[in-house]
């Protein structure tokens, strides 16, 4: 039964797992066959944040930080090792049908999850039947849903006939056609194109906004966070780096410059004393602290560097530096 | 509760009804596999002992029996416990297991619907069987149907603790192979090996519904057997999936 509370709530939310782990060797082969050994490996540690009904929340953080670890202990596929969440009241991991029929988990690797030979239009019925949607519903939902992703040019398309744009299309209406209230979307823009990829959160704004929808997002394309999400969770190496407005991130951008230069010789960010230096055709881009330009400037200059420029950092090299900040 | 078992099962058969209309050579395939073992159990019983017992019923029945009993879990969710994809099953509103209870049922469907066209009429020919055979037939072939999705399905979920699931499938095939009588029809079977072999899940699920259409077996008997079986695998599979689910989410789903 749900608790009286709406939104989301993540309160010293962890989770460890037990991995099997060998030493290499013939003996460790025999050892591992009769005993095996494992170590405990925390994927995410001491979670706190609120979600209120209706935000839309950008998850952020680089590979095997623990984003989809949150994502599948807030969508109830897996339960926490301590702590608890609460999303709508309920408790996800119980995994209770009138939970799950508030909620979608939309992976961008997997949009639609269903077997290649069935029609867009038969994953709909499907999706239709097992959330106990009403047929005036459906058709209504349809007809909106055809309104903004095109879906009667695909409806009795196969499956393994859609281009992936399509498969993404399908994969989104066949979640929204029983009106999730709360939507958890892994990477939902991995492998579309620049327009598919807009037009997709073109579709997300405007969901959001006729249903009230809870949104939470994980995505390493920033322009899905840009302009989805008022506010972001950063997360690292498990644990929860920064909680707040999307504006927040920008005030950390413009506390940092990037210069470019173009290299006339090899040279590494340690030579110029510099963390954060990436180098692609002989062209480097280094993060610096204001105060600190006119000295990374001059051995610039020292080392035969040629065409040097001070830019405002992308949103992706201010994230890459802060996580770059947390490594020990 | 039961409204949502109900919505669960007809979503899920309708959508395998659909898959499985556009895949017509895997079901052919499908249905020679169940065939050819009792085939090939015909042919050498028909030349080892022609004049013992109604060799052609018994076997024709356990065609219809292999058909009808058609279980495939041990590859399908034993590979999406592997893959993860498991864990899309575990968020629809409903007991997952019954996804899979609703697949195996619209794949007999579709297997028996492919293979009457061809049995019925072989039935005909063979003649020999009264309609109270027919009728006879009907509630052992249910209860073994169940008897062997349930051992499928618990075999499957030893994938939550192994890696080769596979193997031990293999395994229950071979004894279904040689005990379930298709190797070994218990009319050719001397007391008290019989004894033991009718009282095996593999016999329940294959050999018992053929000796009963064909008169040789005691439906009395083999139903007690029957209903034993499906209680222990049905608290099994329960379990199994109970603890496996609770593993699945240890190991990270």
């Amino acid at each position: 039964m749900p608790v009286e509370s709406s939104g989301i709530t993540a309160d010293r939310l962890c989770r460890e797992f037990d991995v099997p782990v060998r030493g290499s060797g013939v003996g460790e082969g025999l050892r591992f066959l009769l005993n095996r050994s494992y170590r405990r490996v925390t994927a995410v540690t001491d979670l706190n944040f609120s979600i209120s009904r209706g935000e839309v929340v950008g998850l952020i953080g680089p590979n095997g930080a623990g984003k989809t670890t949150t994502m599948k202990l807030l969508t109830g596929v897996l339960s926490p090792s301590a702590g608890y969440v609460t999303v709508d009241g309920y408790t996800p991991s119980r995994r209770e049908p009138n939970h799950l029929k508030n909620i979608a988990f939309i992976r961008g690797g997997q949009p639609l999850g269903s077997p290649p030979e069935l029609t867009v239009l038969d994953v709909l019925h499907y999706n239709r039947i097992l959330y106990g949607v009403a047929r005036s519903d459906f058709d209504r939902a349809y007809d909106q849903l055809d309104s903004w992703l095109g879906l009667r040019r695909i409806a009795d398309r196969q499956v393994r006939a859609l281009s992936l744009g399509e498969r993404m299309r399908a994969g989104l209406a066949t979640q929204l056609v029983y009106s999730p209230k709360y939507l958890f979307l892994d990477e939902p823009t991995t492998g579309l194109d620049l327009v598919v990829a807009a037009s997709f959160r073109e579709h997300m704004r405007r969901y959001v906004q006729e249903h009230d929808a809870t949104v939470i997002l994980t995505s390493h394309h920033m322009a899905d966070v840009q302009q989805l999400c008022s506010r972001v969770l950063v997360i690292d190496d498990g644990e929860l780096r920064y909680d707040g407005a999307l504006s927040g991130l920008n005030q950390l951008r413009s506390a940092v410059k990037v210069i470019r230069a173009e290299l006339s010789e090899p040279l590494t960010g340690r030579a110029l004393g510099l963390r954060s230096f990436w180098v692609e055709q002989s062209v480097a881009r280094m993060l610096v602290e204001p105060t600190d330009i006119p000295r990374v400037t001059d051995l610039l200059l020292d080392y035969g560097a040629t065409d040097v420029s001070i830019e405002d950092p992308p949103l992706e090299i201010v994230l890459a530096d802060l996580f770059r900040k947390s490594e020990p | 509760m039961i409204r949502r078992t109900a919505a669960v099962i007809v979503a899920r058969f309708r959508r395998r009804y659909y898959e499985w209309s556009d895949s017509r050579w895997f079901l052919g395939s499908l249905v020679a596999n169940e065939t050819v073992l009792p085939l090939l159990g015909f042919f050498v019983w028909q030349s080892l002992r022609p004049s013992e017992g109604d060799v052609d019923l018994y076997f024709y029945f356990l065609i219809w029996t292999s058909i009808a009993t058609a279980s495939y879990e041990h590859h399908s969710v034993s590979n999406r416990i592997y893959d993860g994809s498991l864990a899309q099953d575990l968020l629809v509103p409903g007991y997952p297991p019954t996804l899979y209870f609703a697949d195996n049922l619209a794949l007999r469907g579709w297997l028996l619907a492919l293979s009457a066209p061809f049995l019925i009429p072989l039935g005909i020919l063979i003649g020999g069987f009264t309609f109270k055979q027919l009728i006879l037939f009907l509630p052992a072939v249910t209860f073994a149907a169940v008897i062997r999705f349930l051992l499928g399905w618990c075999v499957a979920l030893l994938a939550f603790w192994t890696g080769r699931a596979a193997s031990i499938a293999g395994l229950v095939n071979a004894l279904n192979f040689t005990l379930g009588g298709v190797a070994l029809p218990l009319m050719f079977v001397e007391s008290p090996w019989s004894d033991v072999l009718v009282a095996l899940p593999f016999y329940c699920s294959l050999g018992l519904p053929a000796s009963i259409a064909d008169g040789s077996g005691s439906l009395a008997q083999g139903l007690q057997f029957q209903l034993l079986w499906t209680i222990a695998l049905g608290a099994a599979a329960f379990l199994l999936w109970k603890i496996g689910v609770r593993r699945f989410d240890a190991v990270g789903g």
